[in-house]
């Protein structure tokens, strides 16, 4: 479903002007129904990563394929597999959450978004503040019109960085909710977050990242083995201290 | 999985666009609220002004200049009318009175200015007492050839209003209404097209829409349509606004007849069409400018630029002295207000409007291409 080689990402570093490489070399993949974490401290290049498996950015080297889309070669095959999250997503605050799922929805190409819209309306429960403009919406109520807005075109794969950062417990917990109902879905999800719980509760295979490097991927068992430690963050720390 | 295609995503993005900005109580404010509340403001100041003066007008005594026979004019220049003699134009006299007997009909004429209120009420005068002139008229005849009186048959009277500010004031809304247009033009698109482009960017939006299935020429597309629709609105609804007034202040004034406009459909139709060649040139170089802006605050700096430097050309365009030349209709916004201004007197040359429509055309695709490619790449939006 996903499926990464070598993916590379150079950058000019704007005080230095020294070029560097935010992304080096990443390999890895992923299947339906699977969750895949990103894991690494910030600086790390988890979201460059993520925005070059979204097209947002076109990596240097390497190739990926999405859903079986190349990702320089059909990017807009790939954007339409694919539904994406961020805590900096903003919504359209003259809209309502009814409006702009429905929006999102025809670019999407969904030729009838109103059931569609309806429909996860009922599902996350936003159906009372549906004709809310969005602006008017607490944290929570937004990041569930964000969700709406990144699946009404039923994609396979859902890609979120760091989805829950700066959230609180309860809509945090919303989003990791999400995120197991998706799986169930049989989507493949793959996210970022520098949150050890979070990974630790989520995700059947972890790739720790730093320094855009890969340090190690594989399940929390395959981990365990690897170094040795039993809890995640003893885990992450031996792989980021090997440096 | 369905591929967006381009026509519904461009239509999307446009009534999304456009439902925002209205949604904006600034960009109500500025294009409704303001030419819907600032003519009629301005046209009921200059009616408590014309009211002002008009009364002064009825408290003077119209000043007549009467010539023919003494014993005709008598009845004319009675109180509170003053005879007296000069200029009619340069407003020593308010009307001349020309009593002709010739044969069996006693021939009147009057001239006067319409847009002077003094000489319309001189006017008035005139036609009030004219069935005494011709009763003293007639009587004379009658003692003349020793008979009585015949019944009263109506003097024929002619009428001469020779206002030079009829074709003063065509003149000056000529002048006048043309670039205001245009002004209207370059301020109305500056809020969209910084709430469209670099709101993306500032409220954190672009991310979503870069990574949505659409393609990114439609979204553009959809995003240019908008602006292009909110700036001909604002147009639309000032020139509206303001020809409401003027009709109005016209009707008030006696009538729309006393604005010697020569209006002719075909010619507004083309001026039309110029006028919408140079809303797209705006919309297309205010959207290349300001597409680089990182804060709705530079987005508004770059935009002001567009403003001030477009203002420059329409001003030359709104200059007495300047006309609709081979030169002058390849002069960006200069020859949209100039084929205007030719329209409104009638003296459009079609040949010179279809040049300055073909270069502003050239230069809109131009202006709308370089937008569109800017506005496409994915780090612009993302800033």
């Amino acid at each position: 479903m996903i499926d990464v080689q070598g993916l590379t990402k150079r950058y000019v570093h704007p005080s230095t002007r020294e070029p560097f490489e935010a992304v080096s070399g990443l390999t890895f993949s992923a299947e339906p129904g699977q969750v895949f974490g990103l894991l690494g401290p910030n600086g790390a290049g988890k979201t460059t990563t993520l925005r070059m498996l979204s097209t947002l950015i076109s990596p240097d080297e390497g190739r990926a394929t999405i859903a079986g889309h190349d990702l320089q070669g059909d990017p807009a095959g790939v954007r339409s597999s694919i539904g994406y999250l961020s805590t900096t997503t903003g919504l359209y605050d003259r809209l309502t959450a009814r409006e702009l799922i429905a929006y999102f929805g025809r670019l999407q190409g969904v030729e009838d978004p109103r059931p569609r819209t309806e429909a996860l309306l009922d599902r996350l429960d936003i159906r009372r503040f549906a004709d809310v403009p969005c602006g008017n919406l607490s944290t929570g109520m937004k990041q569930k019109v964000s969700i709406a807005r990144a699946i009404v075109h039923d994609p396979p794969i859902l890609i979120l960085d760091e989805p829950t950062t700066g959230l609180d417990v309860l809509v945090a917990q919303t989003f990791l909710e999400f995120i197991e109902e998706a799986r169930s879905d049989g989507r493949c999800v793959i996210f970022s977050t520098h949150i050890m719980s979070e990974a630790e509760r989520l995700c059947d295979r972890i790739a720790v990242v730093h320094q855009g490097r890969l340090r190690a991927v594989g399940t929390l068992e395959e981990l365990r083995t690897q170094t040795g430690e039993h809890y995640l963050e003893r885990i992450f720390i031996s792989l980021v201290d090997g440096t | 999985m369905n591929r967006p295609r381009s026509g519904p995503v461009a239509l999307a993005v446009w009534g999304k666009e456009l439902k925002e900005i209205l949604r904006d109580s600034h960009a109500l404010t500025y294009i409704i609220g303001f030419p819907v509340l600032f003519y009629p403001l301005l046209m009921w100041g200059l009616v408590q002004v014309a009211q002002v003066k008009a009364g002064h007008a009825r408290t003077e005594s119209p000043r007549l200049e009467v010539s023919g026979p003494a014993t005709l004019s008598q009845p004319l220049i009675g109180a509170p009318a003053i005879t007296t003699s000069g200029s009619l134009t340069a407003g020593e006299v308010d009307a001349q009175v020309a009593l002709r007997p010739e044969g069996d009909r006693l021939g009147v004429e009057v001239r006067y200015q319409s847009t002077r209120a003094r000489s319309e009420r001189a006017r008035e005068l005139v036609t009030q007492r004219l069935g005494e002139v011709e009763r003293v008229w007639l009587t004379e005849r009658a003692a003349a050839a020793g008979r009585p009186p015949p019944p009263m048959d109506p003097a024929p009277l002619s009428e001469e209003n020779v206002d030079p500010a009829r074709r003063m004031l065509a003149y000056i809304v000529s002048l006048a209404l043309p670039g205001m247009l245009h002004l209207v033009m370059l301020l109305a698109a500056l809020y969209p097209t910084v709430d469209v482009v670099v709101g993306e960017r500032v409220r954190g939006t672009a991310e979503t829409l870069l990574v949505s299935g659409a393609p990114r020429s439609p979204v553009v597309l959809g995003k240019l349509l908008a602006v292009l629709s909110l700036t001909l609105g604002a147009v639309v609804a000032n020139a509206g606004a303001m020809g409401a007034t003027l009709a109005h202040l016209l009707i008030l004034q006696g009538g729309a007849g006393s604005l010697d406009l020569g209006l002719s459909p075909g010619a507004l139709a083309l001026a039309g069409l110029v006028c919408l060649g140079a809303t797209g040139l705006v919309v297309g170089v205010m959207t290349l400018v300001v597409t680089p802006a990182r804060s709705f605050k530079e987005g508004q700096g770059a935009g002001n630029l567009v403003v001030t430097a477009g203002a420059v050309l329409v001003v030359v365009g709104m200059l007495p002295l300047t006309e609709l030349t081979p030169v002058t209709a390849f002069v960006p916004l200069a020859n949209s207000v100039l084929v205007l201004r030719s329209a409104l007197i009638g003296e459009l040359a079609p040949g010179l409007a279809w040049l300055a429509l073909a270069e502003l055309l050239a230069l809109t695709w131009l202006a709308l291409r370089l937008a569109g490619r800017t506005l496409s790449r994915p780090d612009t939006l993302l800033g």
